[in-house]
């Protein structure tokens, strides 16, 4: 069942597209990202679902109403801003209460410190109800930001890049959290963010977004493995696909899937003859930087080989490589769209 | 670099002006703030020891010598009729028009920072009764006092009907707003809150667009609605800076003599008389420099107070 329906939603400001016809299904207890460059109206998005903008064009329905025209409160969904918004001048206490009280949620005072404590161990901060935003550091911000979001029970909960405030260890380490918690009470959740490592690691699916359009929906797998076209097909991997322009469509496969020729399965295979100019070694992988016969130059091709491909590799040298032919993906040369169908 | 006859400016020294004094940050600090004590010693520091010295003497306009009195002029004028109501005038109308100031400047600065449109218009309109001078500003209040003319009394008189014989207001054609103790009174704080809202509706103004969008737009999110997003939201938010402007214009309404001397010159008798004025009468016009400058020292206990207060709030904000 689905509880957040966007229906060919448009959102117009000026004359900027933020958001230009996207439709999506979110089913009950599934973990949505939305992921996408910056601009490319990821937030936008989230504001149309949340209420806080209206949209130009189409419609969005949660839990089988049309929400168009209807404002934040009468939504049923929560919302943690990048920034956390915690309202400084009070208390952790009165923060996360502050819903409660604002939805008019005939609540007696006991209930309602029943459901702030409730909320507040949800996230592990019972013990800090009584500082000030400012007395917390980034990660117990955003668990409060969580706790206030969930206190009023929300079928959605919406999540704009609550973690790029953090540093690159907490942020790993709030990520697990985040996920394990999701799946805990099971609520709906869209989390908007522009890292993809953070969208393969959340996401039951991901919706990449490009120029305010939807590029792909689908699993972390199929949209890695099988992307639609050659934005998605770049956007996700780092280093990014290896793209060869030939006569007809665009030939692209992963770093990671071009090896010396020795190591990949012969008889179902493209082979190809690799001229190294540059090695970098990053610990547990080597990257090579070069480009292939029969292409130009200036089309850069990489290869990624794990510390277990440990033949060697000279500077200035070429060697025998080969890709595997399901790794292969061919994209139109105009359109950028797969050319061999998809869903190989 | 090939060329070696490129000026090398930074390290000649052939100006008579030593060049690593720039990089003196000592002495660079001490030129910059040069001017500010120079104006603060004489225009401030000196008159105000010039003014304890008066407080202290049996100086007169008449006789100019300096003889000390000790606390002798404290206590005579402290014993006159009009000083009493000076004093409490000064607290009584400094407090009650800071109420009107505040309520009046949250009112407006709410509205002014909605989206309408004329909005430039209006903000131009309130910033008027500030950008006037005082003076000018307040003989426009006078006219509008005025025992027979009144303009208020007119519209009372001749539009509503409440003004005049067999009315609800009295038989009397006019209301004579200065020549009643009362009223006399209401007029003078009407425009102490009249020309001090202004300044402070802006910098609210300035307080509550410096609200992250973020915050309001989570109020939304959370539930609330206008009254509780101002209340609970948006003014605790700019309460430091409501003080702020708060301790302003309590300054300005406490230390100012123009809008009663050209309204009522205290009157009726002394009902509207505060210490500046008071001041005034005694040291200038009456000449007793001494019991003058005497009565001008009331003010500074009080406005000290909300300079400490100030200070205080400054720095609390700066560890933030
Ligand atoms: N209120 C607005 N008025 C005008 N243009 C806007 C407004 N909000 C967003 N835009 C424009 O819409 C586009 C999408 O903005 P949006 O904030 O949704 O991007 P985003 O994907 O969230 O980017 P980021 O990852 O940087 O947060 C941008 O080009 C932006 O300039
Ligand atoms: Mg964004």
């Amino acid at each position: 069942m689905s509880v957040v329906e966007i229906k060919d939603v448009a959102k117009q400001f000026g004359d900027v597209r933020a958001v230009d016809g996207v439709s999506l299904q979110i089913s009950t207890g599934e973990f949505l990202v939305i992921l996408g460059p910056s601009g490319c109206g990821k937030t936008t998005l989230m504001r149309l679902v949340a209420g806080l903008e209206q949209p130009s064009h189409g419609e969005i329905w949660i839990g089988d109403r049309n929400m168009n025209g209807l404002p934040p409160r009468m939504r049923q969904i929560a919302m943690v801003f990048q920034s956390y918004a915690l309202y400084p001048h009070m208390s952790v206490y009165q923060n996360i209460a502050f819903p409660l009280k604002a939805k008019r949620q005939e609540l007696s005072k006991v209930e309602r410190d029943e459901k702030v404590h409730q909320a507040a161990a949800m996230v592990s901060i019972g013990h800090l109800l009584s500082r000030k935003p400012r007395q917390l550091s980034g990660g117990e911000r955003q668990r409060v930001a969580i706790a206030r979001a969930l206190v009023t029970e929300p079928m959605v909960l919406l999540l704009d890049e609550p973690l790029s405030n953090l540093d690159a260890k907490l942020r790993a380490a709030a990520r697990d959290e985040l996920k394990e918690f999701q799946r805990r009470l099971g609520i709906t959740t869209i989390f908007v963010t522009h890292d993809q490592v953070e969208a393969m690691g959340l996401g039951d699916r991901i919706v990449v977004m490009e120029s305010g359009k939807v590029q792909q929906i689908g699993t972390p797998q199929a949209i890695y493995d099988d992307p639609d076209n050659t934005f998605v097909a770049t956007f996700l991997g780092s280093p990014s696909m290896n793209l060869l322009p030939t006569d007809h469509y665009e030939l692209g496969f992963r770093p990671e899937h071009f090896l010396p020729a020795t190591r990949v399965d012969g008889s179902d295979s493209i082979k190809f003859t690799f001229h190294v100019k540059r090695v970098e070694y990053l610990g547990s992988d080597r990257l090579l930087y070069g480009f292939v016969d029969g292409f130009p130059e200036t089309s850069l091709t990489l290869a990624k080989l794990p510390i277990s491909v440990d033949d060697p590799v000279e500077v200035g040298s070429s060697y025998e490589f080969a890709v595997r032919n399901l790794a292969i993906k061919r994209f139109d040369k105009e359109s950028g769209l797969r050319w061999d169908g998809g869903k190989s | 670099m090939t060329s070696a006859s490129v000026p090398q400016s930074n390290t000649t020294t052939r100006s008579w002006f030593p060049r690593n004094l720039w990089d003196n940050e000592r002495a660079v600090g001490v030129m910059f703030l040069l001017p500010a004590v120079l104006y603060i010693v004489l225009l401030v520091g000196l008159p105000f020891l010039i003014a304890i010295l008066f407080s202290v003497s049996d100086v007169t306009v008449g006789d100019t010598s300096l003889d000390f009195v000790g606390t002798e002029n404290f206590s005579d004028v402290a014993t006159v009729d009009g000083f009493q109501y000076a004093l409490a005038n000064s607290f009584k109308f400094t407090i009650i028009s800071q109420i009107g100031i505040i309520i009046m400047a949250n009112i407006l600065a709410v509205i002014l920072t909605q989206q309408f449109r004329g909005k430039w218009f209006v903000r131009f309109l309130l910033i008027l009764p500030w950008a006037t001078p005082v003076a000018l500003g307040t003989i426009g209040w006078l006219w509008f006092f005025d025992s027979a003319f009144s303009p208020i009394d007119w519209v009372l008189r001749e539009v509503f009907g409440l003004l005049g014989p067999g009315t609800l207001l009295g038989p009397a054609k006019n209301i004579v707003w200065l020549g009643k103790p009362e009223l006399a009174q209401f007029a003078v704080i009407l425009v102490q809150v009249w020309r001090m809202t202004p300044l402070a509706a802006v910098i609210l103004m300035a307080g509550l667009t410096s609200i992250p969008q973020d915050i309001l737009d989570q109020a939304e999110v959370d539930g609330s609605r206008f009254f509780r997003t101002l209340f609970r939201v948006k003014l605790p938010m700019i309460l430091p800076i409501m003080i702020i402007s708060l301790l302003f214009s309590t300054i300005f309404t406490f230390g100012d003599m123009t809008v009663v001397f050209i309204l009522t010159r205290g009157g009726p008798v002394y009902y509207t008389q505060i210490l500046p004025t008071w001041s005034f009468f005694v040291g200038i016009q009456g000449g007793d420099l001494g019991q003058g400058a005497a009565i001008a020292m009331f003010l500074f206990p009080l406005l000290l107070a909300v300079a400490v207060v100030m200070l205080r709030i400054a720095r609390r904000t700066e560890v933030n």
